[in-house]
């Protein structure tokens, strides 16, 4: 019983700590703020006072980055660029973020009891991750928004199904090890129910390289998405979305290359912390990676 | 060598043919039928009619599928409901572009890679090898729709070193004529993967640096250079051959992109095309080339590990 009741301190000193590990580096402390204010500025978008993003004046059409009221110049609609860019936060994180949740739920959930439960069930499994392995990312991503028909919900739903093999891979090679050990036995020999087993015993072992594995997603899938939305397939003009934004600036280049720069320095500046924050995240948990 | 590649190629055919299957499937798969979502919710009564007959949609799946296959391996790949064209024809003659794109992309990306890598690894923990690191974050973090734009505006429109777009000037022209077209698209499609090759072999050639028989060639006496290149650098390529092999996908898959936007004739804009016109027998003839020829890359990866390692037997 004292073990019991020790565990859960002890256990949060130890997040606490790591806590401190991952953000005592400068490089990843500013990555998170980066990160966290692009996120609260999202979340908060509509009491920031920002103009209408949709609806813009044409007298102040392509007016150019640091024109007083446009910190960040506004587009060919005279729609100002920093409203755009911080409604586009709210569909583009919301699609990166959103189809990581969707494919990490969906591939940990098929890829633990694959691994658990084994026999005809792991067998079925695999050999239909590996079909869909057969394909390349994009190419499984097209075809999926091929059958669903175009827009923003379905290429959302396109890039996760074609993300979940690799979660089904991960999160199978943990279960397959796990349930050998002992305290996976200790809890069947009591009389444990699966689900039980699953969620309390190898989920939590699990979650190191799933955790590591989706941070650095989220930025490859904010791509993806932006990508889907570029070549026309996802978000639909005129809503505010970084891929939609970028795809349109292309036509003003010579006369207003910020309507595409700025939208595309946002997915690569939020890329960029993500994977620094993925890579550090890996340094910490997984003492085999290399991280010099 | 002949029997592990002749098993190799036998072990293609199932995946080659559960290939066949999804691609087949996503026409049936769609919501609705078929025929309506091809043709849209004008279409009259008479025209789904003939268009279920034309892709035989009145039969049961078995025999569409197997009758699907046929037409797959004797060259009949259907017609393109929206360019009104052989869809096998219309797919190699763009198959060619991409793959012109994809070489010369995945040669810079290694020629550069494996060398920002190595030079990182070789000067490990100094200001260059730090460089060396953020280049490499950089370039693996920048989506490539946006760095190809960049590379517009500023090698092209600023200052005019290379053309925007197209794969030929106006009136066409031979391979010479195509190379200054070429450099834009393949650097874009390049960056990536080259990003990705550095991180990779800078890691795995750090790890073998690290080994016993690296002191021991350093003991007996051997430059430092020779022992990178002849003891490092050797026993580092067989992690590297597998990631290039693994980059042949997100190669193929970025093409898409990367054609998009420098209008490069090849199967990505091809296949985007395809899908908003909901032409799914073209979406079906892209899909296949291009999985089947990631699944032809994988093989050639497998047969590049065995040339490169003596230690993996092939018996």
């Amino acid at each position: 019983m004292s073990v019991a009741t020790v565990a859960p301190a002890a256990a949060g000193r130890r997040r606490r700590s790591t806590l401190r590990r991952f953000l005592g580096e400068p490089v990843a402390f500013a990555s998170f703020a980066f990160l966290a204010a692009v996120v609260l500025a999202a979340l908060l978008a509509p009491w920031l006072g920002l103009p209408d993003p949709v609806r813009g004046s044409l007298v102040d059409r392509l007016k150019p980055p640091l024109t007083p009221g446009h910190p960040l110049g506004t587009d060919e609609f005279g729609r100002d660029m920093l409203s755009r860019v911080v409604w586009g936060a709210r569909v583009s994180l919301g699609v990166g973020f959103g189809a990581v949740g969707l494919a990490v739920a969906v591939g940990v959930t098929l890829g633990l009891l694959s691994g658990y439960l084994a026999g005809a069930f792991d067998f079925w499994v695999q050999r239909l991750v590996d079909q869909l392995m057969a394909f390349p990312y994009v190419l499984l991503a097209l075809l999926v928004v091929a059958i669903l028909g175009p827009g923003l919900t379905n290429t959302m739903l396109a890039i996760a199904i074609a993300g979940v093999p690799y979660y089904v891979r991960i999160a199978r090679g943990s279960a397959l090890s796990l349930r050998e050990r002992e305290f996976v036995e200790a809890a069947k020999a009591s009389g444990a129910r699966t689900a039980w087993i699953l969620a309390r015993h190898v989920l939590t072992n699990s979650l190191s390289p799933i955790l590591v594995a989706a941070t650095l997603d989220v930025g490859f899938m904010i791509m993806a998405a932006a990508g889907m939305s570029f070549l026309g397939l996802g978000a639909q003009p005129p809503l505010a979305e970084w891929g939609v934004m970028l795809s349109n600036g292309r036509q003003f280049l010579r006369v207003a290359p910020w309507v595409s720069l700025v939208p595309g320095v946002m997915i690569f500046l939020v890329v960029l912390a993500l994977n620094l924050l993925g890579d550090r995240l890996r340094d910490l948990l997984d003492p085999r990676a290399t991280g010099r | 060598m002949l029997p592990y590649l002749v098993r190799r190629l036998l072990v293609m055919v199932p995946t080659l043919l559960g290939v066949s299957v999804v691609v087949f499937l996503s026409l049936h798969l769609t919501p609705g039928d078929p025929a309506q979502v091809i043709l849209g919710p004008k279409a009259t009564a008479s025209s789904l009619a003939a268009l279920r007959q034309e892709l035989g949609l009145d039969q049961p799946v078995h025999v569409q599928y197997l009758r699907w296959l046929r037409g797959v391996v004797t060259g009949d790949w259907g017609r393109s409901i929206q360019l009104k064209a052989s869809v096998l024809s219309l797919v190699w003659q763009r198959f060619q572009a991409t793959l012109v794109l994809s070489a010369a992309a995945l040669l810079i990306a290694v020629g550069a890679g494996v060398a920002l890598g190595a030079f990182s690894a070789s000067r490990a923990g100094t200001l260059a090898d730090r460089a060396a690191i953020a280049v490499s974050l950089v370039g693996y973090s920048l989506p490539p729709f946006f760095l190809g734009i960049v590379l517009q505006v500023v090698f092209g429109l600023r200052l005019g070193w290379f053309p925007v777009t197209g794969m030929l000037p106006p009136g066409g022209g031979g391979f010479r004529d195509m190379l200054p077209h070429l450099v834009l698209p393949a650097v874009t499609l390049a960056a990536g993967i080259g990003a990705l090759l550095a991180r990779m072999t800078r890691a795995t050639m750090m790890d073998v640096f690290g080994q016993d028989h690296v002191r021991t060639a350093r003991a007996k006496g051997l430059v430092e250079r020779a022992v990178t290149a002849r003891h490092v650098f050797r026993n580092a390529l067989l992690p590297i051959v597998t990631v290039v092999g693994l980059q042949i996908g997100y190669v193929l898959g970025g093409a898409v992109l990367v054609e998009q936007v420098f209008s490069w004739p090849g199967i990505g804009t091809l296949a985007v095309n395809a899908i908003l016109a909901r032409d799914f027998p073209l979406v079906q003839g892209v899909t296949l080339v291009v999985a089947t020829a990631y699944v032809f890359a994988n093989l050639v990866t497998d047969v590049a590990y065995v040339l490169v390692d003596p230690r993996v037997s092939y018996a």
